[in-house]
């Protein structure tokens, strides 16, 4: 079943089209990147996923329900961080959290679970104008998670952040996924922290979908770059056989895995080779991201 | 969709600026102790007369003007609380409200929950420990019908600031449109009248020529010209419609056209 859906759908500010017939799907239980320039049409998808904007034309589903009609529902089911959101500044960070949570049904012990997921719980008495903008950020995803939604779409989620910050929202994301289990869409001009967490991309380019599909489908069609991660008990062994294959560009051996980069043309050939000589399991962790998009915008350049 | 809008009202009564809860609050305080250190006094000294029809106590000299002011400060600060939704608008907190579960209708709701009913309501309970004790002609030389028509005028204005404040977005311009509304157009609209009687009719007009008033301003209409003729019913009858337009373009387009973001 899908999490999100978009047939056909157009956006207008003013006389300019943020969307222009977008069509994608997100399948459920991925992390998806919403991945184009600035100005390509992500937010404007975002806040049509979450009943915010009404689209002028299309259809739009967010696990099934249409965000602008069945908002309240739709919203039950979603969390969302927004790029800059901006917040009531005199309001202390619990104060808020339990407003929300209880618009969601919940209450104070709620407040505290995703406080304690997002390290926000020595900040809860604070007021947000206190906060830094990493804390912010942590604020921003903390509500996001009230109420246990299935999906969660973070607009930019490191924008604006240093470095650190920056490293540990993405930290936090990948546990979310691990801890959480729901569908995550992200969306991100920044290709290189992308590339660290998805498995399903859409690619946008001022307001048309490029295209769209899971990381192995897209690196297979763009011939970019792959990266297999493949668990066995003997990686040196392994590497030694692998690294005489012609299609392999580069292999990092680990304790009990080994990371293999090879043109994307031959990830299959690598995972059947790997399983031959005895590998317990193969996964294409992702392709090479600046490269597919750089294949997909020469595909579809305007 | 009741429940939601009444739990988000508490959380924006609570978020409205302390200095505008403080101004609510001293409001009822000093109007309800003012009125009640005159009741003996009201009681002893209130000798109502008749004049073609029109109650005029002595003592209405003295409470009138503190009417005047209570009346005018409830009316600012109503304002006042009506643009924050403006600002919310303007700033994005709206953006995270409406991120989570409660309807575009209900987060209006409880913006006329909070910054029109609840100050309604509390200027009104300011005044019903004497209003329960003397009779109101015998307080203000005014009315129980003629409040009634200040909380509708009043409410009038906030509707209007509240309907700015989803047009445009911005705090200033809602504050603006109040304001406008409020103290400047019914300035206008009276020497646009005055001008008109003088030079096209040359003659006083009657209550009934200036209804139309009523429809923004119907306790100014029964104020300005009580001693026309003019009655309250005729007031509300012009106003309530008008409210009732406000109050469904409000909520109607919080339902379907209100976009944040």
């Amino acid at each position: 079943m899908r999490a999100l859906y978009f047939e056909d759908v157009y956006k207008k500010f003013g006389r300019t089209y943020a969307l222009q017939g977008a069509t994608f799907e997100i399948p459920r239980k991925v992390v998806a990147g919403l991945l184009g320039p600035n100005g390509a049409g992500k937010t404007t998808s975002i806040k049509i996923a979450t009943g915010l904007l009404k689209c002028n034309r299309g259809k739009v589903e967010v696990l099934g329900l249409d965000p602008w009609n069945n908002g309240v529902e739709a919203r039950m089911k979603i969390g969302v961080l927004h790029e800059k959101p901006a917040y009531p500044p005199n309001v202390r960070v619990s104060k808020l959290l339990l407003h929300l949570a209880k618009l969601r049904g919940r209450n104070l012990r709620e407040v505290k679970r995703v406080a304690t997921i997002t390290g926000l719980e020595k900040y809860l008495e604070a007021k947000i104008r206190a906060l830094s903008r990493g804390y912010l950020q942590r604020l921003g995803l903390a509500q996001a998670l009230l109420g246990d939604p299935e999906m969660l779409l973070l607009d930019e989620p490191t924008a604006n952040l240093d470095p650190l910050a920056r490293m540990e929202i993405l930290n936090l994301i990948k546990n979310l996924r691990k801890e959480l289990d729901v569908t995550i869409i992200i969306s991100s001009h920044i290709l290189l922290e992308l590339q660290k967490v998805c498995d399903y991309a859409v690619f946008i380019g001022v307001g048309r979908i490029l295209d769209y599909g899971s990381m192995r489908d897209l690196a297979g069609r763009y011939g970019v770059e792959a990266i297999l991660k493949i668990y066995s008990v003997k990686p040196r062994r392994l590497a030694s056989i692998l690294v005489r294959e012609e299609y392999v560009e580069a292999i990092e051996i680990h304790d009990s895995y080994l990371i293999v980069r090879t043109q994307s043309g031959y990830w299959k050939n690598i995972e059947d080779k790997a399983f031959e000589l005895g590998a317990e399991n193969v996964e294409l962790t992702t392709a090479n991201l600046e490269d597919m998009y750089k294949a997909v915008v020469s595909r579809y350049a305007f | 969709m009741r429940s939601k809008a009444l739990l988000h009202s508490t959380y924006i009564v609570s978020m409205l600026s302390k200095e505008l809860l403080i101004a609510m609050a001293a409001l009822s305080i000093v109007q309800t102790v003012f009125l009640s250190m005159m009741l003996p006094n009201i009681a002893v000294e209130a000798t109502p007369y008749y004049t073609g029809g029109f109650v005029t106590p002595q003592i209405r000299l003295i409470l009138a003007p503190v009417l005047g002011i209570t009346g005018f400060l409830y009316a600012i600060v109503t304002l006042i609380a009506a643009a924050q939704l403006g600002l919310e608008l303007e700033r994005g907190d709206a953006t995270i409200y409406l991120s989570h579960p409660i309807s575009r209708s209900s987060y209006v709701l409880s913006w006329i929950i909070a910054s029109l009913i609840i100050p309604s309501t509390m200027f009104f309970i300011s005044l019903a420990i004497p209003l329960l004790v003397v009779e109101p002609r015998l307080l203000f030389g005014v009315s129980g019908e003629e409040m009634l028509l200040l909380v509708l005028q009043v409410l009038t204005g906030g509707f209007i600031v509240l309907a700015a404040s989803l047009l445009f977005k911005k705090r200033s311009l809602a504050l603006a449109s109040g304001f406008f509304e409020y103290l400047i157009l019914p300035l206008i609209m009276t020497i646009a009248l005055a001008i008109f009687f003088s030079l096209v009719h040359n003659v006083t007009p009657s209550a009934r020529d200036v209804l139309w008033l009523a429809i923004l301003y119907p306790y100014n209409y029964l104020v300005m010209f009580n001693h026309l003729g003019a009655r309250w019913i005729e007031a509300a009858a012009a106003n309530i419609p008008v409210l009732l337009a406000l109050i469904v373009f409000v909520i109607l387009y919080a339902k379907r056209r209100l976009e944040v973001g």
